[in-house]
């Protein structure tokens, strides 16, 4: 019995071998874009710094960022915790055909206010990051390539490259690292139009923050082009269960215990 | 015993400090500002504001405290019942300082796994926003406002919170109905001794007249009964993406109606009484709002509502000389045994569009057009049938948006009525921003903003939240 169980589980990891190693690009931007959700709920908190490269002034926010899958869509809610964007709040809500209803939330203003977000190239805030890095992407956005597989830090990583369908795009392609256990981006470059790398990504300190859950602790984005970076510090992050409430846009000025 | 109390603080120490009992979040901003006037009539004027919040939430329960302590120094704060623009006591210093609680409240949503998807139920000092569009917002009439100065501070900084319990129902997380309970009225503050409306400054003028005894008369305000207090429902979903709510109010308007009183002796013409007092009357709303992003940055916005009751509307007058008075509309309806105004129901509307980059990256452009409809017109009413107002924001950000450029409008377009705010703010850190900036308000003597034209201004302020 126990020599048929070893069996099947050989015969289960060679054919998941081969189905890894058939993927194609999309595929693999697919599962990259539905792994590491939860369906209890996703709690992280952690600084935003942000560096002029040029002249070294650096600046430090907080913020905590809620996710949650709900009936296989993502939710995320967004906010700052201190300075002067403190309870600025950004909801993000998937809807069934992949787009996202987006709302922000401003004490000044005192109600939800839906936004535009077509152009998720477009930094979030003062950030290097776009609104695609903050989980506002859409795999049918681009086409995709993959390119063989390359280790980064001794982990074996999925490459693929991205092309926007959109013409207007500032960007000719994305090449992302993905890891292959993970299922993590790990690293990007970011093509402008002429060829030129104008922007890279780095995540480390990837962690398991529960069951089939991994979360990069360390994000850096850095705009070469503007000499500038943002990196993203997690302090904590964990999986606990989240009130559906935090991602409804009428309760998006109460505070959330996270 | 002593090692009973150590032992005892030591573990309340310790549990506070646990991650399973985290602190209140405290926080706040201070605010200094000083402005000065460019017309000759003009004084200058301080002041400084300092917020504290408590915010905490455990479990399904959140608790809100937001003190505010604050001093202006042109500030009204025990204005007299007849006219809110005198003072009680101008020669109190601290009557320009005062400290409140700005909001105070506790939330506690109950959720459910089947049937609805969950109830809040908030209660204190709250609030409350209705509405989709900015600074001219028909359907948001729930909270009375500090206008000592003016409309220049934003709409959600000019509200005073009120005694509210508030009910939502959500059906599913986009439907809700909404109700709400204010068992309080409090009249919108003028609360400064600077926009002082032309209509009491002719009041004042026409008081020197021979033979004419003018008063102003203690406000009437609404009966502080149980079965008095305002009330307000909201229906809200989302269809097609589009956030709309269906809105009712039942209450008392905050803004007065100042009903005239004027007796004449029949013997002689030169001795007369003329009176005037504020009345606050009841009104019912019913009101409509939406709101959708639609494409390339571009958002629509708009608030309907329709005022069954409690809309009066002044009758033409000439406050010249008494003569001119008694002649007029509003004159002849005081001698006719009238109090100069008139009810009539009215729709007030705002429709408008924002746009996040308006031709280039960074430029925030925010359009709203408003009217305002007297239904079933008549011809000695002193305003307008048709009132149509431009508001507009246009914001450059620049440097990271460290630094931004502001320039809102206001154009009654009736009488080409104006008021102009051009603004630079620069973010100093993460926590600190300064601002320099100029008003200048132009139109005629009786015009929304005109009567307030000798109030052009140059400011300078500050702002650090922690």
């Amino acid at each position: 019995m126990k020599k048929i169980a070893l069996s099947l589980a050989i015969l289960l990891c060679c054919s998941l071998a081969s189905r890894a190693e058939d993927l194609t690009g999309k595929q693999i931007a697919d599962i990259a874009e539905k792994k590491n959700q939860s369906a209890t709920g996703l709690v992280s908190t952690g600084t935003i710094v942000l560096e002029d490269l040029k002249t070294n002034k650096k600046e430090t926010r907080s913020f905590t960022l809620l996710g949650l899958l709900k009936g296989g869509l993502r939710n995320a809610a967004f906010r700052f915790t201190d300075s002067r964007y403190k309870d600025t709040t950004f909801l993000t809500m998937e809807k069934n055909d992949g787009d996202k209803l987006q709302y922000i939330y401003l004490k000044s203003v005192g109600s939800p206010r839906q936004v535009e977000s077509s152009d998720k190239e477009k930094n979030f805030v003062d950030t290097d990051m776009s609104y695609e890095d903050m989980g506002g992407s859409k795999t049918a956005d681009y086409d995709y390539q993959r390119l063989d597989d390359k280790q980064v830090n001794n982990r074996d990583c999925y490459v693929i490259e991205k092309f926007p369908k959109n013409k207007s795009s500032k960007y000719q392609k994305h090449l992302i690292l993905i890891d292959r256990e993970y299922w993590v981006p790990v690293a990007a470059k970011f093509y402008s139009t002429d060829g030129r790398v104008v922007k890279t990504l780095a995540a480390d300190d990837v962690r398991q923050v529960a069951n089939g859950i991994y979360l990069p602790f360390s994000l850096t984005v850095t705009d070469i082009a503007e000499q500038h970076r943002t990196t993203v510090q997690l302090k904590n992050a964990a999986e606990k269960p989240l009130n559906q409430g935090y991602f409804n846009k009428s309760r998006m000025n109460k505070s959330w215990a996270e | 015993m002593k090692k009973i109390l150590l032992a005892a603080v030591s573990a309340l120490i310790a549990g506070l400090t646990s991650p399973l009992f985290p602190l209140p979040r405290i926080g706040g901003e201070v605010e200094v500002y000083g402005s000065a006037g460019l017309n000759t009539e003009d004084i200058s004027r301080a002041s400084v504001r300092a917020d504290a919040e408590l915010r905490h939430a455990f479990n399904e329960t959140e608790i809100v405290v937001r003190l505010r302590a604050e001093e202006d120094s042109v500030r009204i704060n025990n204005p007299e019942r007849s006219n809110p623009y005198d003072s009680k006591d101008p020669d109190d210093f601290f009557s320009h300082a005062r400290i409140y609680l700005r909001e105070a409240y506790i939330n506690q949503d109950f959720y459910f796994d089947r049937g609805i998807s969950s109830i809040s139920l908030k209660a204190g000092k709250i609030i409350h926003t209705w509405g989709s569009c900015d600074e001219v917002k028909p359907v948001d009439i729930l909270n009375p406002q500090d206008l000592s100065f003016l409309f220049m501070k934003p709409l959600q900084e000019r509200k005073y919170a009120m005694y509210s319990a508030m009910l939502s129902i959500f059906i599913t997380e986009s439907i809700f109905l909404e109700g709400v309970v204010l068992p309080q009225f409090v009249a919108h503050d003028p609360g400064s001794r600077v926009f002082v409306p032309n209509m009491i400054d002719e009041f004042d003028a026409l008081s020197s007249t021979p033979g004419l005894n003018t008063s102003m008369d203690n406000a009437k305000y609404p009966p502080k009964k149980l079965s008095d207090m305002s009330y307000g429902a909201r229906f809200g979903f989302t269809v097609f993406d589009i956030d709309a709510h269906l809105n009712y109010f039942w209450g008392y308007d905050h803004w007065p109606v100042y009903k005239g009183y004027l007796t004449v002796n029949s013997l002689s013409p030169l001795d007369a009484n003329y009176a005037v007092k504020a009345h606050y009357k009841l009104l019912q709303m019913f009101g409509m709002d939406f709101q959708r992003a639609i494409k390339w940055g571009l958002a629509v916005r708009g608030e309907f509502a329709y005022f069954e009751r409690g809309k009066y509307f002044d009758l033409e007058r000439d406050s010249g000389s008494l003569t001119s008075m008694i002649t007029s509309a509003y004159g002849r309806d005081l001698l006719a045994g009238g109090d100069g105004v008139v009810e009539k129901d009215q729709i007030r509307y705002t429709v408008g569009f924002d746009v996040t980059d308006l031709f280039t990256d960074n430029l925030y452009f925010n359009f709203q057009f408003n009217q305002e409809i007297i239904i079933d017109y008549e011809n000695d009413i002193a305003d307008d049938e048709f009132s149509h107002l431009l508001v507009w924001t246009l914001e450059y950000s620049f440097l990271r948006e460290k630094a931004r450029v502001k320039f809102r409008g206001f154009l009654f377009i009736n009488d080409l009525d104006f008021a102009g705010n051009l603004e630079f703010k620069y973010n100093i850190g993460a926590n600190y921003e300064v601002a320099a900036g100029v008003w200048l308000i132009e139109g005629s003597r009786d015009g929304t903003y005109g009567q307030f034209g000798r109030h052009d201004l140059v400011y300078v302020s500050g702002k650090a939240t922690f």
